[in-house]
């Protein structure tokens, strides 16, 4: 037992995965602004780690995926932003109005585990891919997956983002940052389920996101419904009338 | 006293010419024609390399004459004579399988006399040729091959048809009425009549010079054929190997000659084969292909492996093959012309082509792409989904940047229930900006639409539209 070598502590805190309580991060990780200042304060390097795998979980598609992200996407003029399995076609229009370059956004289409595995392997190593939002196959990835993600996401230099079902948030996973999102009728929450070495504080903590002023509609529409039902009543009531004579 | 040898070049070229004659085929199947002749010539000429390396092939647009011509002045002295070396061709051909036996050939100072005297009913005076070439009498080759010319219909020039009835019609029957007529007026009557294409084919055909009336002085450099040099190479394993990570220093070895015989030889390639061989001669052959021509090895080792990773070994490879059938010469690097100057991170995406060669390899040429503004104004065809090396156009028009546009678009819009309530899609939708119409195609598919943000009950922001032809609501995207 006497030979057994004791690795000084001093280098064992060198190392950014030990956790250390409610002690937070000395040294500076890279990192890049989210474009949300109110949720940067809550990440633990003030915005979303390079090199690191991000996991965000959602219901569904369409709950602020792009608007928490856009801006991170915007902020960078150099490097490739990669799409892999996107749940519907990304249009160009929206993408435009939102200041992305197309010419710089790619999709990848990797139905299959293995090939999504590979792709994202390869796209995490190169150096050209500044931005990666990838979403998990059909068959749902377990933690020795992930974990390869993880791996290789350590390897690059970019923001690495896993999108995933919400039913996969009591998993375990070895994600450096996990997110959860929910869009709602007049902000976008986020809630921050893991975050290495940050306090606990910090985590399942609801942030409200205000959304864009367009999105909130008119005043005028408002009325709309009580028109549009009796559009309906009618166009309803003129149809079976159509069908009566019919028979 | 010593000797000196002086070595110079022939004093005329001499030209054969083997003609193949007409082959009767359906216009449907005359591109498949033109490249099975193409490559039996090719094969001919690779068979007839052995007797000078001045060879190129003739296949013409307007009949269905093909053949290959010979530059042999230089071979006449390596051979013994034109005799021996025209019996030793003859002897050649007649050892090839295929359709190569009938033929017609002919012997003249120039590529397009020989071509010409192949028409030639009358057998060749060899004896006369070998004589005056003996002699090194180029003047009176010329004349005797200006004399065999003479006789020939001018229809023998398929070439020039248009300029061939033109002739015709002005009175010109043989070749020689042709000759006549420059030896009198000079050849600018008729760069004048049927312009300066067809006046240099008279020239370069009677080797005589533009203005004078004598032979040409400075003439273009005889054509050499290089004939396609496959590479094979072999690599014999210490012992009979089943693992691709045993394998792969094999591999990696072999790839590195590859490399060596492109870099001498300023070639690319685009595909390679691998044959694995074991110990009992059994013989597998794997096919690596690149997207774009390769010298350099790396991308290939990359490839061979990604497809040996799902490749099972029926075998223990003893043998290791890698044959590479086709090259190309060497091209610089060619970009897309991109007008627009709307791109200026062209150099992000250089450095990801290896990364997306192989990830084609894996998913296949479909699976990688980016989408593009194209201008119309349905929002499904103004998407276009292109190649990712292609160049997208970004340009939006100020009447779509002020517009309400969703990022996700579903390329077929799904319908909405349209209930007592009101609009359902995975739950109640609450009209929240719009209408804006789109009313367009009426040339082709006239289409109405107005479209509309709407708010489900759980917040997400839907982009919808009631088709007013159908009177059907649909989603078409989303807003997130």
């Amino acid at each position: 037992m006497d030979h057994i070598i004791t690795p000084d502590l001093d280098q064992l805190l060198q190392r950014d995965d030990i956790w250390r309580g409610a002690r937070t991060y000395d040294h500076e990780h890279p990192a890049e602004d989210t474009g949300h200042p109110l949720l940067n304060n809550f990440l633990v390097h003030r915005g979303w780690p390079k090199g690191c795998l991000i996991e965000i979980n959602q219901l569904e598609m369409g709950q602020g995926e792009w608007l928490l992200l856009t801006p991170a996407l915007r902020n960078q003029t150099q490097g490739l932003q990669i799409l892999i399995n996107p749940p519907a076609m990304p249009f160009a229009q929206g993408l435009l109005q939102a200041g992305l370059d197309l010419d710089r956004v790619l999709i990848i289409h990797a139905p299959a585990k293995n090939d999504f595995l590979a792709a994202f392997v390869e796209i995490a190593r190169a150096e050209a891919c500044n931005h990666l939002l990838a979403w998990q196959p059909q068959q749902a990835l377990n933690y020795t997956e992930i974990r390869k993600c993880v791996l290789a996401s350590n390897e690059g230099e970019g923001i690495y983002w896993l999108l995933r079902h919400s039913r996969n948030t009591s998993q375990q996973s070895p994600a450096h940052l996990r997110l959860r999102t929910r869009i709602c009728t007049d902000h976008l929450d986020v809630v921050i389920t893991k975050q290495k070495g940050c306090e606990q504080s910090l985590l399942n903590t609801s942030i409200k996101l205000p959304l864009p002023r367009e999105w909130m509609g008119y005043q005028l529409h408002a009325n709309l419904g009580i028109t549009l039902d009796h559009h309906f009543n009618t166009s309803t009531q003129k149809t079976v009338a159509k069908s009566k004579k019919n028979y | 006293m010593s000797t000196h040898s002086v070595l110079s070049p022939p004093s005329m070229h001499l030209w054969l010419s083997i003609r193949y004659g007409e082959i009767k085929s359906a216009d449907t199947t005359q591109k498949a024609d033109e490249n099975a002749i193409e490559k039996k010539l090719i094969g001919l000429c690779e068979a007839l390399y052995q007797f000078t390396p001045h060879l190129q092939i003739y296949v013409s647009e307007y009949s269905h004459n093909h053949g290959v011509l010979l530059e042999v002045s230089r071979s006449l002295t390596l051979f013994g004579g034109i005799k021996k070396l025209i019996n030793a061709i003859h002897a050649r051909i007649t050892l090839m399988r295929g359709d190569y036996q009938q033929y017609h050939f002919a012997m003249a100072h120039t590529a397009q006399a020989a071509w010409l005297c192949s028409f030639s009913s009358t057998a060749i005076d060899l004896e006369k040729i070998e004589n005056s070439s003996a002699q090194g009498n180029a003047s009176r080759l010329r004349t005797f091959f200006h004399q065999q010319l003479k006789g020939l219909p001018i229809t023998c020039i398929e070439d020039y048809p248009r300029t061939l009835k033109a002739l015709q019609q002005t009175g010109f029957i043989l070749l020689g009425d042709l000759i006549h007529q420059i030896h009198t007026s000079g050849l600018r009557s008729f760069t004048k009549r049927f312009g300066n294409e067809f006046s240099q084919y008279l020239s370069d055909m009677l080797d005589i010079s533009q203005d004078m009336q004598h032979a040409g002085l400075f003439s273009a450099p005889t054509p050499v054929f290089h004939p396609e040099i496959p590479f094979i190479a072999r690599l014999d394993l210490e012992f009979p190997v089943a693992q691709l990570d045993l394998l792969q220093p094999a591999l990696s070895a072999l790839l590195q000659k590859l490399n060596i015989h492109l870099q001498q030889r300023q070639l690319q390639c685009q595909t390679i084969e691998w044959h694995l061989i074991s110990i009992y001669q059994e013989r597998e052959t794997l096919q690596i292909y690149s997207d774009t021509p390769q010298q350099h090895s790396g991308l290939l080792l990359e490839l061979s492996m990604i497809q040996l990773e799902q490749y099972t070994f029926h075998f223990a490879v003893d043998q290791l093959e890698l044959h590479c059938p086709f090259t190309t010469a060497l091209q610089a690097q060619a970009y897309h012309l991109d007008f627009s100057q709307q791109s200026p991170s062209h150099k992000t995406t250089r450095d990801f082509t290896l990364t997306t060669a192989k990830l084609k390899a894996r998913l296949g040429n479909g699976a990688i792409y980016k989408i593009s503004y194209k201008d119309d104004h349905l929002p499904e065809l103004s998407n276009d989904v292109i190649s990712y090396q292609k160049p997208a156009w970004q340009v939006l028009p100020e009447i779509q940047q002020q517009a309400l546009r969703p990022k996700w678009l579903f390329t077929h819009p799904q319908m909405i229930e349209l209930t007592l309530t009101g609009l359902i899609w995975r739950g109640k939708l609450q009209l929240l900006a719009g209408p804006e119409r789109i009313h367009t195609h009426w040339w082709d598919t006239p289409t109405a639409r107005d479209y509309f943000m709407a708010q489900r009950h759980d917040g997400v922001r839907l982009w919808i539209f009631k088709d007013l032809q159908q009177q059907c609501w649909f989603v078409h995207g989303i807003f997130c």
